[in-house]
């Protein structure tokens, strides 16, 4: 599981208006059958490490893709516009839970092909949102 | 057969001369090399096919210099400030530079004694991921 997905679903979640925004909630690489819409998915992309010459670790910058689905085109972009602009608002140094977000942005917003959602035969609009960010964990 | 080696692990110290302590230098990530040179005279004459030379006993020991990340120390105890107080009451400093393996640990292979010529202070662009970093310009001299 991505670590910064967690952290940034932890931060989402903490936001004022994030119930009437993403009523699904946020779920790692999957979302529950009959998850109510729109929901949020997210699978980390790459991650690497921010180091010394001494072999320290002294950060993660990692990029996850947040994947917005919902039964409409417009009802995905706002969802996605909801969490792009809570990342755009508080972009800099910031702790979050036990961890400490040093930086992040949201580097790429793709409307995406549509597909089939699991059990469902309707198909499903989806709004991909890559977060981008160096943090470190507690 | 001795092994070859490679940076990471590498770790640095420094200490002022003529009698001071030596202090781990902390964050660092980069040591860009330094270059020792001597002149060379000509000496070929008008009628020689080739062109000739002979190096001039002035070596010049050249500069080192070292990268760091920014660490959000108080302004007091910050190791920037530090080399700063250096830099600034030209403290002449000997840096030594332990690369991983099997060099004698008391002398250590790269040991540069000299003063500290520059330090610059690193830029920071909005799209950036990395830390922000310094680097310290060593003037190697005896």
């Amino acid at each position: 599981m991505s670590a910064l997905g967690r952290i940034a679903r932890e931060f989402w979640t903490g936001q004022t208006g994030y119930a009437a925004a993403i009523p699904g909630g946020i779920h790692p690489d999957i979302a529950p059958v009959g998850t109510t819409m729109p929901y949020v998915v997210y699978t980390g992309v790459s991650r690497t490490a921010v180091g010394l010459l001494n072999g320290t670790t002294t950060a993660q910058t990692e990029r996850v893709q947040f994947t917005v689905c919902s039964m409409s085109r417009s009802e995905a972009q706002v969802a996605a516009k909801w969490l792009g602009d809570r990342i755009r608002s508080s972009p800099g140094r910031q702790s979050v839970g036990t961890a400490t977000i040093f930086q992040w942005n949201i580097e790429d917003e793709t409307g995406s092909a549509e597909f089939l959602g699991d059990g469902s035969d309707e198909a499903v609009r989806t709004v991909d949102v890559d977060l981008i960010g160096t943090f470190k964990e507690a | 057969m001795p092994d070859p080696v490679f940076p990471q692990g590498t770790t640095a110290t420094i200490k002022d001369e003529p009698s001071g302590s030596a202090t781990t230098l902390t964050d660092l990530v980069d040591v860009n090399g330094n270059t020792r040179s001597k002149p060379m005279a000509r000496i070929d004459g008008l009628g020689d096919t080739e062109e000739k030379f002979k190096p001039i006993d002035k070596k010049a020991l050249g500069t080192v210099a070292f990268v760091f990340h920014l660490t959000d120390d108080t302004i007091a105890t910050n190791q920037r400030t530090t080399l700063e107080t250096k830099w600034s009451s030209n403290q002449k400093v000997t840096i030594k530079v332990n690369y991983p393996g099997s060099f004698d640990n008391t002398t250590a292979i790269c040991t540069y004694t000299g003063y500290i010529e520059s330090i610059e202070d690193g830029g920071s662009t909005r799209d950036g991921t990395d830390p922000i970093r310094y680097t310290v310009t060593l003037r190697v001299t005896n």
